[in-house]
């Protein structure tokens, strides 16, 4: 009698097996240029799609990506790069770092990205992230950032709460994939 | 079924190395979606969305085009417990038959 007793004490007090849940990724998006937001988008949609519980803090410029002030003008940094591309797939010819710095060159590096994107029809930033957030991609809006940024908490999308780097790690914690982009 | 469904994938593999492109896979699909033209991560996106439009134990066959598509579906299928009954890599072209499990 006392032995079943301890057999339904031990089923109720033993642990959830971890495979049981469903695995979790954490992404630190860090960078806020067009060519820098695409991975931590891609990766996300990718795990929500797989069934994989997704959160992104966003922090320092990567906090652009669910500022709705900011989230719809992203660019590419034409200076910095040194792997900037050519102006043409065919001419192997890079532009001199130094052109980087001329009036509208991040518009025309966005300009190419955005071109050779639609060319091999990789949805737009805004359809990648409508497709992160219809699949339950959480979108952590780092709590320092707003402050040091100056970001006001209603410019940033619905969907994103506003977190410390405490929770985050707290979520972190209990991830199977952490990346930092 | 399993392992009837296992021979199957490994003559159906088996016939890929052999004849390529010669290969006919006579597999009944309820649903087909086709990705021809996409990349990563839309062919594994619409592939989640697609699976879950057909009930358990039905076949959704996806054509895609992404040259890493083999290895991202068979990662799918681990990931999220559904079965791969057949793929084809046919040139450019890959097929894949997939079967709800869940």
């Amino acid at each position: 009698m006392v032995t079943t007793m301890d057999t339904a004490l031990q089923e109720v007090l033993k642990p959830s097996d971890p495979t049981d849940r469903p695995k979790r990724m954490a992404l630190v998006a860090s960078k806020g240029g067009l060519d820098e937001v695409y991975p931590v988008l891609i990766l996300a949609s990718t795990a929500a799609a797989i069934g994989w519980e997704v959160g992104v803090f966003c922090t320092f410029y990567g906090l652009d990506i669910v500022n709705t002030k900011r989230n719809k003008k992203l660019k590419v940094s034409a200076v910095g790069n040194a792997a900037s591309p050519p102006p043409m797939k065919s001419i192997e010819f890079r532009v001199p770092t130094i052109l980087g710095i001329l009036p509208g060159m991040n518009s025309v590096a966005t300009w190419m990205m955005k071109s050779w994107m639609k060319k091999s029809k990789i949805p737009s930033f805004q359809e990648m992230m409508d497709l992160c957030l219809e699949s339950g991609v959480n979108f952590y809006a780092c709590a320092t950032t707003l402050g040091v940024m100056s970001v006001k908490k209603e410019d940033v999308i619905p969907e994103a709460s506003c977190l410390g780097a405490t929770a985050f790690l707290d979520f972190a914690a209990g991830a199977d994939v952490a990346l930092f982009i | 079924m399993h392992i009837f469904d296992y021979v199957h994938t490994f003559i159906l593999g088996f016939a890929c190395m052999q004849g390529g492109s010669e290969l006919t896979v006579d597999v009944h699909a309820d649903k087909v979606l086709d990705c021809t033209g996409l990349l990563c991560p839309i062919p594994v996106v619409k592939t989640s969305k697609a699976i879950r439009e057909i009930e358990i134990g039905q076949i959704l066959e996806m054509i895609a085009t992404d040259p890493g598509a083999p290895p991202d579906m068979e990662a799918w299928v681990r990931q999220t417990g559904h079965q791969m009954v057949a793929q084809t890599a046919d040139n450019d072209q890959f097929r894949f038959w997939f079967r709800r499990t869940k």
